[in-house]
């Protein structure tokens, strides 16, 4: 394990006892006279093992510290520039489709439909401009007519 | 008696070309959509759920359980051909099928892994026909305390054995499942948990788009940050499919094996195919006159791992409907769909339900015989879509996610809810988290937090009854054991254990 990635884990662990917390708080409040009737129970024994387990998680990541390898310097220049590729076409799917869901609603969804798979496909250079407008059009024209003409889904 | 004229009633129920015809484009799509690496058995369950939620519940269910067959079958195409198992239960195969494909054999291992794969099916089906009444009828003497315990159990075992290292990730992103399934209206005193005062939430977390956000986001992301696309390692036009009947009688011990292991592990609540298709491929190795074939191209291995992973689907059908556990990752998002048509599998589904069972078994037998010709009919097809850049594909993925998780309740709130499982499953996947004892969580919030205050006010506020009740008790020494087990020191027993025994048999 890299020291980026144990930190990396370190994070994640810290973000989940976060959550094992607020539940806990959550579900105090909850509580009424007759404890084991309440709706506040189950989640205060969840949250609470959830902590529990976050802090035996924390015990075994710094046991794991000891095995850490240092960052080797001379790593595979075509390995590092794979790993920026991979990061860069992540992020840039993430934001697609972030970008297709908040603009659901306020663009009719055929038309946004058949521009995000426009877009996506030309940003990624998956094919042709007359191939991808044409497997956008027919992705499109499929998902309207299965889910709005025959299943009748209003459509965002 | 009874059960086996609804049997007959539903396997004549499915020759109508109104369901046949669905299914039979369910079964093909499993098999293309199983063959597609990244595509997994469990997103495009997932994925149709989500689209057929408008559908009969006699269409839609059959749907579900061809493209599940055909999805856990699809995999061993792309690992044979591509080295890259199309679904994670077919990882077991690549390391015998992609050698012996590199030796010109790509044909007669694929052949192979149709006929292991119905095999297994067929032999799981069994299982499913004669467990899953016995187990009901065990259920009903079942009180809140055991479903209760159950619950745990489920979680803490399916923690536990889908991940190698480092168990207790396993654990946390389970109960982590069962937290979510706290969100909404209580059903019990009708006062709302972690809803943020937000309308959409009383109703709790909507499973389909949680589903298909941990499965199907989560999936066009990680295929998407791989920049290079797969090679095949033969030429298309030279691949002849062939069964070799020899191999298959040669095997017998291993399939009989392979198919009970598949069985035993589909049982044990959200383990999976995957690792019934790996135990059952180690203790073929292990067994095998030809161990040091393993890795370099054995048939064997091929037919352990297949055999495996088709009889792990009658194996996870059988908590599932007698207990409303599901038995598999894949499994548990069939639940999710076959809550969506009303059906409510667990103890009383015999009562509530008669013959939904057997309609069930007739659908599966459905599904194998489909898989069994469309298999062998469609294997060059299968090929060419493994050509299929993922740059084209994955957009179309995620437009289905999208679309199928508005679909379910018409509302764009359900495509924000897959939006964030999709991130949240994205970031544990990469960090090592699995992901489905948290579907599991999600599944079995409800039985949980139901029957764990339902046992207290019974027992007025005791806690005993828990850990004094018999089933209980073996239910925790489960639990026990697989804690233990994943501790180095029981590890280190159990080695000076077998070498001790080891050195007593010299």
């Amino acid at each position: 394990m890299s020291n980026k990635k144990w930190l990396t884990e370190i994070i994640i662990a810290t973000c989940i006892l976060v959550f094992g917390i607020y539940v806990i708080a959550g579900s105090i409040p909850l509580l009424g006279k007759t404890p084991f009737n309440s709706p506040g129970l189950t989640p205060l024994i969840l949250g609470i093992i959830t902590t529990v387990l976050t802090i035996f998680l924390f015990i075994v990541l710094f046991n794991l510290r000891k095995k850490i390898e240092p960052e080797k310097e001379n790593k595979d220049k075509e390995e590092r520039e794979l790993q920026g590729l991979r990061q860069k076409r992540m992020i840039i799917t993430i934001i697609f489709i972030l970008l297709y869901v908040a603009l659901l609603g306020k663009i009719p969804y055929t038309i946004l439909t058949f521009l995000f798979l426009c877009a996506f496909m030309l940003y990624f250079k998956s094919a042709s401009l007359p191939k991808t407008i044409l497997i956008s059009l027919a992705i499109t024209g499929g998902i309207f007519y299965v889910f709005g003409t025959l299943m009748r889904v209003p459509l965002p | 008696m009874q059960g086996f004229s609804y049997l007959i009633h539903g396997f004549l129920n499915l020759l109508d070309p109104k369901i046949l015809l669905p299914m039979t484009l369910a079964s093909i799509s499993g098999i293309l959509i199983g063959a597609l690496p990244g595509l997994t058995a469990t997103m495009s369950i997932a994925l149709l759920s989500g689209l057929t939620y408008d559908l009969d519940p006699g269409v839609a269910i059959p749907m579900l359980i061809a493209l599940y067959v055909g999805a856990i079958y699809g995999g061993s195409q792309s690992a044979i051909l591509l080295n890259i198992p199309g679904t994670p239960s077919a990882a077991a195969t690549a390391l015998d099928g992609y050698p012996l494909a590199k030796k010109g054999q790509a044909g007669p291992a694929i052949g192979l892994t149709r006929v292991a794969s119905f095999y297994g099916g067929l032999v799981g089906i069994i299982a499913l026909t004669i467990a899953t009444p016995l187990l009901a009828k065990l259920a009903l003497k079942f009180g809140s305390w055991e479903f209760f315990v159950i619950a745990i159990m489920g979680i803490m075992v399916c923690g536990s054995l889908t991940i190698d290292e480092i168990p207790v990730k396993g654990w946390i992103t389970g109960f982590m499942g069962l937290i979510f399934a706290m969100v909404g209206m209580d059903n019990m005193t009708m006062v709302e948990r972690f809803t943020f005062g937000n309308l959409y939430l009383q109703s709790g977390i909507s499973l389909i788009p949680a589903l298909i956000g941990l499965f199907g986001f989560t999936e066009v992301i990680t295929v998407m940050a791989e920049p290079r696309q797969a090679k095949l390692s033969i030429d298309s036009k030279k691949l002849k499919v062939s069964i070799p009947f020899k191999e298959i009688f040669q095997y017998w011990k291993t399939t009989i094996r392979s198919a009970l292991i598949g069985i035993g592990i589909g049982i044990i609540p959200g383990v999976g195919e995957d690792i019934a298709a790996w135990v059952s491929y180690g203790a073929a190795k292990n067994t095998s006159k030809n161990q040091e074939e393993f890795g370099r191209g054995s048939k064997e291995g091929i037919i352990a791992a297949e055999t495996a992973n088709n009889s792990c689907i009658g194996g996870a059908s059988i908590p599932l409907l007698a207990l409303a556990i599901p038995g598999s990752g894949a499994a548990a998002v069939l639940l999710g769909g076959i809550w969506l048509h009303g059906i409510r599998p667990g103890p009383l589904i015999f009562k509530e339900f008669p013959g939904f069972v057997y309609e069930y078994i007739s659908m599966q037998v459905m599904a194998n015989i489909m898989l069994l010709i469309f298999g062998l009919l469609i294997s060059n097809i299968t090929i060419k879509v493994l050509l299929v850049k993922k740059d084209i594909l994955m957009p179309i993925v995620a437009t289905l996610c999208v679309i199928g998780s508005y679909a379910v309740n018409t509302s764009v709130f359900d495509v924000y809810m897959m939006l964030f499982f999709g991130i949240l499953g994205f970031i544990l996947r990469v960090n090592g988290y699995p992901l489905a004892p948290m579907t599991l969580g999600i599944i079995l919030g409800t039985m949980a937090d139901e029957n764990l205050r339902r046992a207290l006010n019974i027992g007025k506020g005791s806690i005993l009854p828990f850990f004094t009740r018999p089933l209980c008790v073996v239910l925790w020494l489960i639990v026990l054991v697989m804690i233990l087990s994943r501790s180095k020191y029981f590890k280190q027993l159990m080695r000076k254990l077998f070498s001790k025994k080891q050195t007593q048999n010299i």
